[in-house]
């Protein structure tokens, strides 16, 4: 895609240099400003990938199979839209819900409509995961879903685009800045509630009581869990426990400073990879949040505008293929399906244990990123690399 | 100044959705994961016996003919991690109408769970159909979907004994 086709925004923050504001609301500003800003350039190429990694390799959820269940399951939560309904939505719903999210989320890949599309985006993955929550439980999506809608104003839709449209002001501090708080307050109401029920207890160790449940309930003991199992140190798992409330705690207070958000967010890619392997428990889908806050390389070639119909063209129909493959009647369960995915399968086939190994290419995907970021803060240890001081 | 005015009032709603969040959070949690999740609560026990909640389907047929499956086997079409979630709802009985006209919480829980019975009717269609599936006859009589506890010795980790139906609930299918 050609990069640059308009710009607006300055390489450094609008605040910078300048005499920051009066108030609180001037100075909260300066500061979101001052941290997260990010040229025109890196937003436009934070968008790209944050919908190729939805689209390609985490996988869009789809909606239709929650038509194919009883009517008896419907059991939404009480404060929200789906309560209101007297049982699952028809087929025809769902299916033009996913629909409809797929083709957003190809608009924003490709530049269309940034602003619009991003809310409308939004909005389709909370109606959709309000309805897929009215089986009783609450699945862990929110940063997918409000992702968008958080950097609908920030500009991101100025480069990397197809389309010929205005450029709008370099919003990226503020947006982003507020978006790592939304991450940040999310980790620390998971801490607060490890936090005051007990978790700190000496007397038990809680990540071994969790690992006890998953093992012998859901999860079957799946990838490291045997091995972990064998651990008894009373040490090791209250250790872990402090760890975990002590990590997801102090990510609001992260926040402050963007090198410090960075660094927990380093830290949260081993968490989540072990709280995959362990207790088999998947967050690959905050990855998709997590992304955005890195300093990524920006391809510095230009693509034709022929050549890059051609990939945009190419990128389409992968991605509507596969979400037509989750679709299809005679599927079974499918909440999301990815080019990624697939390879995975075919590559492993019998060997995916429990469903759960083509989980984990996610999150070798972010160690990967996280070790060339550590590598490149170690060769160039200057501004504007991954957990820079 | 309405520049300065919608940004003022975008940070308010902000930080009020953000406090409102975490009160629902600490005071207002849904009730299921608070009393079926051992840990959510307080910290799951690792010493001495845990006890591991399973769901299981039983359908009976002509002759005392029995099929016992997992849940996820016959609710195919719903994830089982979700399962573990909904049937505790679906077991559950009708809560007693609230009075007071504050019991806000009260009155929309007896009314999820009367809209969810009402699916009933259609539940046995779909427990024909699948049992049929499954089994390739049509003629069982009854379904039941049993709550089991079974415990495990923490220390030894292996199952103490068989699995105990908590709670159940039968479905009439013809």
């Amino acid at each position: 895609m050609t990069a640059g086709l308009s710009t607006t925004g300055a390489a450094a923050s609008p605040t910078a240099g300048t005499a920051s504001a009066g108030g609180p609301l001037g100075r909260a500003q300066s500061w979101l400003d001052h941290e997260y800003f990010v040229s025109d350039e890196q937003l436009g190429f934070l968008r790209v990938l944050y919908c190729a990694f939805v689209l390609f390799v985490i996988g869009l959820p789809t909606f239709t199979w929650i038509a194919k269940t009883p009517q008896l399951l419907f059991d939404p939560p009480l404060l929200s839209p789906a309560d209101l309904l007297s049982g699952w939505p028809s087929y025809g719903f769902l299916w033009t819900l996913s629909f409809a999210l797929v083709v957003c989320f190809l608009l924003l890949l490709l530049g269309f409509f940034v602003p619009t599309v991003s809310v409308l985006t939004s909005v389709l993955l909370i109606v959709g995961s309000n309805l897929q929550f009215s089986f009783g439980k609450i699945d862990h999506h929110i940063l997918l879903a409000l992702g968008p809608l958080v950097m609908a104003g920030s500009g991101w839709g100025n480069r990397f685009t197809l389309a010929r449209g205005r450029a709008a002001p370099n919003r990226s501090g503020v947006c982003l800045g507020l978006f790592a708080i939304v991450v940040g307050f999310a980790m620390f109401t998971a801490g607060f509630q490890k936090l005051v029920t007990g978790w700190l207890d000496p007397r038990t160790q809680a990540s071994y009581g969790h690992l006890i449940q998953n093992f012998y309930g859901t999860s079957s003991g799946v990838l490291l869990a045997p091995f972990a199992m064998h651990v008894r140190s009373k040490f090791v798992w209250e250790g872990l426990d402090w760890a975990t409330v002590g990590f997801e705690l102090l990510f609001l207070a992260a926040v402050i400073r963007r090198t410090w958000f960075r660094a927990w967010i380093v830290l949260a890619v081993f968490f989540h990879t072990g709280t995959l392997l362990v207790l088999d428990i998947g967050f690959a889908v905050n990855f998709s949040a997590y992304l955005l806050f890195a300093d990524w390389p920006v391809p510095r070639f230009r693509l034709s505008r022929r050549s890059a119909w051609l990939v945009a063209g190419c990128a389409c129909v992968v991605a509507l293929s596969f979400w037509w493959q989750t679709t299809a009647p005679n599927q079974q369960v499918q909440m999301g399906s990815s080019l990624a995915g697939y390879v995975v399968n075919r590559a492993v086939g019998p060997a995916n244990v429990n469903g759960t190994t083509d989980e984990i290419l996610p999150d070798i995907l972010a160690l990967l990123a996280v070790a060339g970021f550590l590598i490149r803060r170690s060769r160039n240890p200057g501004p504007g690399v991954m957990v820079s001081a | 100044m309405p520049e300065l005015r919608t940004r003022r009032l975008f940070l308010v709603g902000f930080v009020g959705f953000l406090f409102a969040q975490f009160a629902i959070a600490f005071w207002w949690s849904e009730p299921y994961p608070a009393v079926i999740e051992p840990g959510f609560l307080g910290s799951p026990p690792t010493t001495g016996r845990a006890t591991i909640r399973g769901y299981r389907v039983v359908a009976s047929g002509p002759a005392d003919s029995a099929l016992v499956l997992g849940a996820d086997t016959f609710f195919d079409r719903v994830p089982s991690s979700y399962l573990m979630f909904d049937l505790p709802f679906l077991l559950d009985s009708t809560p007693p109408p609230f009075s007071g006209v504050l019991q806000v919480r009260g009155k929309l829980l007896h009314r999820a769970k009367l809209r969810s019975d009402a699916g009933v009717l259609e539940f046995d269609a779909y427990a024909e159909e699948r049992l049929s599936e499954l089994t390739g006859r049509a003629d069982w009589d009854s379904l039941r979907i049993e709550e089991t506890l079974r415990d495990v010795d923490a220390e030894r980790l292996n199952y103490v004994e068989p699995p105990r139906v908590h709670r159940s609930r039968e479905f009439h299918l013809r």
